[in-house]
C-alpha cells in the first residue's frame, strides 16, 4: 500500500451532512412552505454532487482527505476519502440523486409520500457517511444509522407484511450491531486502533481475533444478505415502496460490500489473511450464495421477491470476488458494485412503473405489459441482458474479471460455477421480458393500449438503463480505470 | 506470402450500417413505418455492394484492418476483412439481401412487419460482424448479439409452437455463449491476448488448452448445430418466417463454423490439433451429424422440417471439410460452406413460397404443387439436384474436393458417409420433386383437399388473402378454388420468384462458367489461412 499525502479538510462532513440539513428543511417546507418542499428534497441530494466531484479532483492527484473529529474519545470521529471510498461515493451519490428523483414520481400524491423522504435523505446521508469514514467506529455509526433509517422505509406501507417484514429486518440490524460491536471492541482491544489505511492492524492470531472476524463476517454478512443471513431481504423488498428497494439493492448492499473489502485489506491486511486461509470461509458462502440465490429466484412469482433472490446471486459474486483475495477479482468485484447498481436498479425501478401504472407485482399477470409501457421493459429487457453477461455491457467486465481472478486464484471450478449462474439468470429473467412482448397476440385490445406515463418516473429508469452500456462503449472505462486504481492501492 | 495490411475503417463502418438502421427503424417505427420494406431491401443491397467494393483490395492481397478505438471493454475491438472474411461475407451478404428482398411478398399478412425488418437489419449486421470481428472478443461480441436479435425473429409469429421452438433456442444459445466466453477467457489468461494470430496462440498442451478447445467447440457447435447440440435447430428453423429459416440455415448456422475455423487456425494450430488427436473427434461427430441429419430428414413429412434435417446433415461436410486439416479439405469445406448458403437459402424461400401461396406445410400434401407453382418448384429441383450433389452444380464439386481430401488424409470411411448421405439426400429430396410434377391421376384435387381440411386456422386466412391479392384476375371465381383456371394461378407473385430465380443461378452458374468465381475465392482464403 503506498503512502499518499493527505490534506485535512471538512468536505467529507459537508457531504454526509447535506442530506441531513436537506431533511430538515424538508420538515420545515412541509409545515411552512409545502412549495418549496420539492427543491429542499432536491437539494439534499444536488448539494453534495459538486462537492464529491471536488473530492475526485483531489483523489485523483493522489492527495486523500482527512478530518477527525475529537469526539467519542480515545478513538474519535475520523473521515478519510482514499480511492476506494471515492469509488463509492461517485456511485452513492449519483444513485441517491436517480432513486430521490424516481422517488418524487412515485409519491405524486404528497401526503403519501411525506414522511417518506425524510427517511429516504437520511438513510442516504449515512450511506455517504459509510463510504467516507475513516476508522470503524465511523463506519459503525454511519452504518447503524443508516440501517436504522431504512426500517421505517421498510415498514412504510404500514400493512401486516410490511410491519412483519420491518420487524425482522429490525432485528437482523440489531444483531448486525451487536457482532460488530464485539468485532471492533476485540480489534481495538487488541490492536490499539480502528483506523483504515494502515495495511492490517492484527500481527498475530488467537481465538478472540477469529471470532472478531467472524463477527465482521456476520456483520456484512446481514447487510449484503449472504446466504445463512439473508432472509430479511425478499420480505423486506416485497413489503417495501420501490425507491427503498431500490435503494437498498442499489446503495445499502454496497455499504455491505464496502465494508468487507475494509475488514479485509484495512484491518486485517491481505498477507494476514491469506495465510490463515480465513477468506475460505467467505468463499464458501459466497458460492453457496450464488447458488441459492439464483435457484430460489426461479420459484419466485412475486417480480420484487425475484429480483431479492437475484440480488443475493448477485452479491454472492461480489463476495467471492473479495474472498478470491488476487486483484483481478476484486477489480471484478469493484467493477460489480457499480454494474450491479446499475442493472438492479434499473429493474427495481422498472417493477416501480408496472405496480404504479398497472397494480400488478406478479410475473405471471405481467403478460403483454412491454405493449403498453414498451420503453419500460424495454430497459428491463437490458438491464436483463446485462445480468447474463453479454459482452457490450457492463456485467460482461465484472465476470471477466472475476473469472481472471478465479484463475490467478488457481480455482478454475469456479468459472464453472459463475457460468451456470448466468445461465440461470438468464433463464429466470428473460421469460418476464420475453412474455411482456411476445405471446400476446390474443390479448384485447384495452390491454395493449400504451398508457402515459409520468416522466419523473421515466427519466431515471432510462438513465440506468443506458448506464448499463455507456461506460463500456465509451472511449474509456472510467468505473474500470477507477476499480483498477483500487486494486494498485491495496495490492 | 506476406500479406499487406491496409488501414482504414470501411470494415468497421459497414457492420454499424445494417445494425443503426435496424435501431432507427425499430425506435422511428411510426415515421418509418411506410418505408420499411425499401429500408430494408436498400440497407442490404447497399451492405453487399459496400461488401463487393473491397474485392479489388482483396484480389491484390491485402488485408484490410479497421481498429475501431471507441470501445472500451477490458481490450479494445477491431474488423478484419481478410481473404477468408471477404468471401464469407460477399456470399452471406448476398443470401441476406436475396431474402430482404423476398420477404415483403412473404410477410404481406403477418403482423408487427416493423419489427421484423428492424430485427432482420439487426440480425444481418450481427451476422457480418462475426464474420469481419477482428479478434474473438469482437467475434464473441456479434455472436451473441446476432443470437439475442434472431430470437425475435424465431418468434415472430408469436403462437405456441414458435414461442417453445423459441424459448429453447435462446436457452440453448445463451448456454452456447457461455461456453464461448469461458474459452475466451481461458485463451486470454493463458495468451494475454485474444487477437487472432498465425501461427496459433496456445501452442502448449494442458488441461485448460483442452477445455478452452472443448468449450469452444460446444459454443460454436451448438450455432453450428453439431451432432449432440444439434437438438434446438429442427424446431427454430421450422418455427421462424422463411426468409428468416433461409438467412438462419443459409448463414447464421456458417458462423459457428466461422468460428470453428478461427479456433483451428488462429486460437490453436492445425499441427497441434492433430498432435492432440482433437480433429479424430470431430470427424467423428461430423460423420455422425453427416448421418443422423440425412437420416431424420428421411422421416420428416413437414418440409421446413425435413430441410432443417438436412442443413444439420450438410454442416457436417463443412465440418468434415475443416477438420480433415489440410487445404484441400478446407477448400471443399469453404466452397461447399458457399454452396450449401446458395442452395440452402433457396429451399427455405421456396418452402416459404409455398406456404403463402397454398398454406401447405407437409410434404404428403404437395402432390401436383408443381403444376400450380411451376417456377418455384422449379426452383426447387435444382437445388435439390445440388444438394445431391449430381455433376454440373456446385455440390458436385464441393463433395468431389471433400471426397478427394478424405481420400488423401487417408479416411476413406468419409467417402462411404458422404456417397451414403448423398443417397439419402436424393431419397428425400427427389420424392418431393418428383410427385409436385407428376402428381398421378386425380391426386392434385386429394392434395388440395387435405389442405383445406387440415390447413392451419390463420394459414388458410392466409392461403385466401394471398390468393385473392395475386390472382385478381380470377378472384371472381371464388379466392383459391380456381387454380385450374390457368397453370400459373398460384405462382408466386414476382417480387419472390426473383430472388429465388437469384440464388438458383448462384447453385448453376458458377458451375458452368469457364472461371469458377467462388472457387478461386475459396482458394484464396484457404492460402491465406495456411500461409498466414
Amino acid at each position: 500500500m503506498p503512502q499518499n499525502d493527505y490534506v485535512i479538510s471538512i468536505i467529507p462532513v459537508l457531504v454526509i451532512l447535506a442530506p441531513i440539513f436537506g431533511a430538515g428543511c424538508i420538515m420545515l417546507a412541509d409545515r411552512y412552505r409545502p412549495i418549496l418542499r420539492n427543491a429542499a428534497i432536491l437539494s439534499g441530494v444536488l448539494v453534495p454532487l459538486p462537492l464529491v466531484y471536488y473530492m475526485y479532483n483531489l483523489v485523483k492527484n493522489k492527495l486523500f482527505l482527512y478530518y477527525h473529529f475529537d469526539v467519542l474519545p480515545p478513538i474519535g470521529i475520523e473521515f478519510r476519502v482514499d480511492i476506494l471510498a471515492i469509488y463509492m461515493i461517485l456511485l452513492f451519490s449519483f444513485f441517491a440523486l436517480i432513486i430521490t428523483v424516481y422517488a418524487l414520481g412515485y409519491y405524486r400524491d404528497k401526503q403519501e409520500g411525506k414522511a417518506f423522504f425524510y427517511f429516504l435523505l437520511l438513510a442516504i446521508s449515512g450511506t455517504f457517511g459509510v463510504a467516507l469514514s475513516g476508522n470503524m467506529i465511523t463506519f459503525f455509526l454511519f452504518f447503524e444509522f443508516m440501517s436504522l433509517m431504512f426500517f421505517p422505509m421498510v415498514s412504510y406501507k404500514s400493512t401486516p407484511e410490511a410491519a412483519a417484514a420491518g420487524l425482522k429486518f429490525f432485528f437482523m440490524t440489531i444483531i448486525s450491531g451487536v457482532a460488530m460491536f464485539w468485532a471492533i471492541m476485540v480489534t481495538y482491544n487488541l490492536t490499539g486502533s480502528t483506523s483504515f489505511g494502515m495495511d492490517g492492524l492484527f500481527s498475530s492470531t488467537s481465538p478472540l481475533v477469529l471470532s472478531a472476524f467472524i463477527c465482521f463476517l456476520i456483520t456484512f454478512g446481514i447487510k449484503t444478505a449472504m446466504v445463512p443471513f439473508h432472509f430479511w431481504m425478499p420480505d423486506a423488498y416485497a413489503a417495501a415502496p420501490i425507491p427503498a428497494a431500490a435503494l437498498s439493492s442499489a446503495v445499502m448492499l454496497k455499504t455491505g460490500v464496502l465494508g468487507l473489502i475494509r475488514v479485509f485489506h484495512d484491518l486485517f491486511g491481505l498477507s494476514f489473511i491469506q495465510e490463515l486461509g480465513w477468506n475460505n470461509i467467505l468463499l464458501v458462502l459466497s458460492i453457496v450464495s450464488v447458488l441459492y440465490g439464483s435457484i430460489c429466484a426461479f420459484a419466485q412469482d412475486d417480480l420484487n421477491r425475484r429480483l431479492a433472490y437475484s440480488g443475493i446471486a448477485q452479491v454472492g459474486y461480489m463476495l467471492l470476488g473479495i474472498a478470491l483475495l488476487s486483484p483481478q477479482a476484486l477489480v471484478g468485484t469493484v467493477y460489480h458494485v457499480m454494474a450491479h447498481a446499475f442493472m438492479k436498479g434499473c429493474m427495481f425501478l422498472c417493477a416501480g412503473v408496472i405496480f404504479v401504472n398497472t397494480g400488478k407485482t406478479k410475473i405471471s399477470e405481467m403478460r403483454g405489459v412491454g405493449l403498453q409501457m414498451p420503453v419500460t421493459m424495454m430497459a428491463f429487457t437490458v438491464a436483463a441482458i446485462s445480468a447474463v453477461g453479454t459482452p457490450p455491457f457492463n456485467v460482461f467486465v465484472s465476470k471477466w474479471h472475476l473469472g481472471l481472478g478465479a484463475y490467478e486464484a488457481g480455482l478454475p471450478w469456479i468459472i464453472i460455477l459463475l457460468l451456470l449462474s448466468s445461465l440461470l439468470n438468464a433463464s429466470y429473467y428473460f421469460p418476464i421480458s420475453i412474455n411482456a412482448f411476445l405471446g400476446c397476440r390474443e390479448l384485447q385490445n384495452i390491454e395493449r393500449k400504451r398508457l402515459l406515463l409520468q416522466p419523473l418516473r421515466m427519466v431515471p429508469v432510462i438513465i440506468l438503463a443506458l448506464g448499463a452500456a455507456v461506460f463500456t462503449l465509451a472511449p474509456f472505462n472510467w468505473p474500470l480505470n477507477l476499480a483498477r486504481a483500487v486494486v494498485n492501492y491495496y495490492f | 506470402m506476406e500479406h499487406e495490411i491496409v488501414h482504414t475503417l470501411l470494415p468497421a463502418i459497414i457492420i454499424f450500417v445494417p445494425i443503426i438502421s435496424g435501431l432507427l427503424l425499430f425506435f422511428l417505427a411510426d415515421r418509418l413505418y411506410p418505408y420499411k420494406e425499401y429500408i430494408c431491401i436498400g440497407v442490404t443491397g447497399l451492405f453487399f455492394i459496400l461488401v463487393l467494393s473491397m474485392y479489388p483490395a482483396i484480389k491484390s492481397g491485402k488485408i484490410l484492418l479497421g481498429i475501431f478505438q471507441y470501445f472500451s471493454f477490458p481490450l479494445s475491438i477491431s474488423f478484419k476483412v481478410d481473404q477468408l472474411t471477404f468471401f464469407l461475407g460477399l456470399f452471406f451478404s448476398f443470401v441476406w439481401f436475396m431474402a430482404a428482398c423476398y420477404s415483403p411478398g412473404y410477410m404481406a399478412h403477418e403482423h408487427k412487419k416493423e419489427r421484423y425488418y428492424a430485427f432482420f437489419l439487426m440480425a444481418e449486421g450481427g451476422c457480418m460482424g462475426t464474420i469481419f470481428a477482428g479478434d474473438l472478443l469482437g467475434l464473441f461480441l456479434f455472436f451473441e448479439f446476432m443470437a439475442l436479435t434472431t430470437y425475435v425473429l424465431i418468434a415472430h409469429e408469436e403462437n405456441a409452437i414458435t414461442m417453445f421452438a423459441g424459448a429453447k433456442y435462446l436457452f440453448m444459445t445463451v448456454g452456447g455463449g457461455l461456453a464461448v466466453f469461458f474459452g475466451l477467457l481461458t485463451m486470454y489468461y493463458l495468451t494475454g491476448s485474444v487477437t487472432f494470430a498465425r501461427p496459433g496462440l496456445i501452442t502448449e498442451p494442458s488441461s485448460l488448452a483442452t477445455a478452452a478447445f472443448i468449450a469452444f467447440m460446444i459454443g460454436f457447435g451448438l450455432k453450428a448445430g453439431l451432432f449432440p447440440l444439434h437438438v434446438w435447430l429442427p424446431d427454430a428453423h421450422p418455427a421462424a418466417p422463411s426468409p428468416v429459416s433461409a438467412a438462419l440455415s443459409g448463414v447464421m448456422l456458417k458462423t459457428g463454423i466461422y468460428g470453428m475455423i478461427r479456433v483451428v487456425f488462429n486460437v490453436f494450430n492445425p499441427d497441434f490439433i492433430s498432435k492432440a488427436n482433437w480433429d479424430m473427434i470431430m470427424l467423428v461427430l461430423a460423420g455422425i451429424t453427416i448421418l443422423l441429419g440425412s437420416a431424420m430428414a428421411l422421416l420428416q413429412d413437414d418440409l421446413k422440417r425435413r430441410l432443417a434435417y438436412s442443413s444439420i446433415a450438410q454442416i457436417g461436410y463443412i465440418v468434415l471439410g475443416v477438420f480433415l486439416l489440410s487445404q484441400q479439405g478446407l477448400t471443399g469445406g469453404l466452397y461447399h460452406l458457399f454452396t450449401h448458403a446458395f442452395m440452402k437459402g433457396l429451399l427455405f424461400l421456396c418452402a416459404g413460397a409455398i406456404i403463402v401461396q397454398t398454406g401447405i406445410r407437409n410434404i404428403s400434401q404437395m402432390k401436383g404443387i408443381g403444376l400450380k407453382m411451376p417456377l418455384t418448384m422449379v426452383f426447387f429441383t435444382i437445388a435439390s439436384v445440388t444438394m445431391v450433389g449430381i455433376p454440373p452444380f456446385n455440390g458436385f464439386i464441393s463433395k468431389w474436393q471433400l471426397s478427394l481430401a478424405s481420400l488423401d488424409a487417408g479416411q476413406p470411411i468419409f467417402v462411404a458417409i458422404l456417397i451414403l448421405s448423398s443417397l439419402l439426400n436424393a431419397a428425400y429430396y427427389f420424392p418431393i420433386v418428383i410427385t409436385a410434377f407428376f402428381p398421378g391421376e386425380k391426386a392434385a384435387h386429394h392434395g388440395h383437399d387435405d389442405a383445406e381440411g387440415h390447413g392451419y386456422a390463420d394459414q388458410s386466412e392466409k392461403v385466401h388473402s394471398a390468393a385473392m391479392e395475386t390472382n385478381h384476375v380470377n378472384a371472381h371465381h371464388g379466392g383459391h378454388q380456381v387454380y385450374y383456371g390457368g397453370r400459373l394461378a398460384q405462382e408466386a407473385p414476382w417480387h419472390m420468384v426473383v430472388p429465388m430465380g437469384l440464388l438458383a443461378i448462384g447453385c448453376v452458374a458458377f458451375a458452368l462458367l469457364p472461371y469458377n468465381w467462388p472457387w478461386e475465392l475459396a482458394q484464396m482464403a484457404v492460402r491465406s489461412l495456411f500461409s498466414m
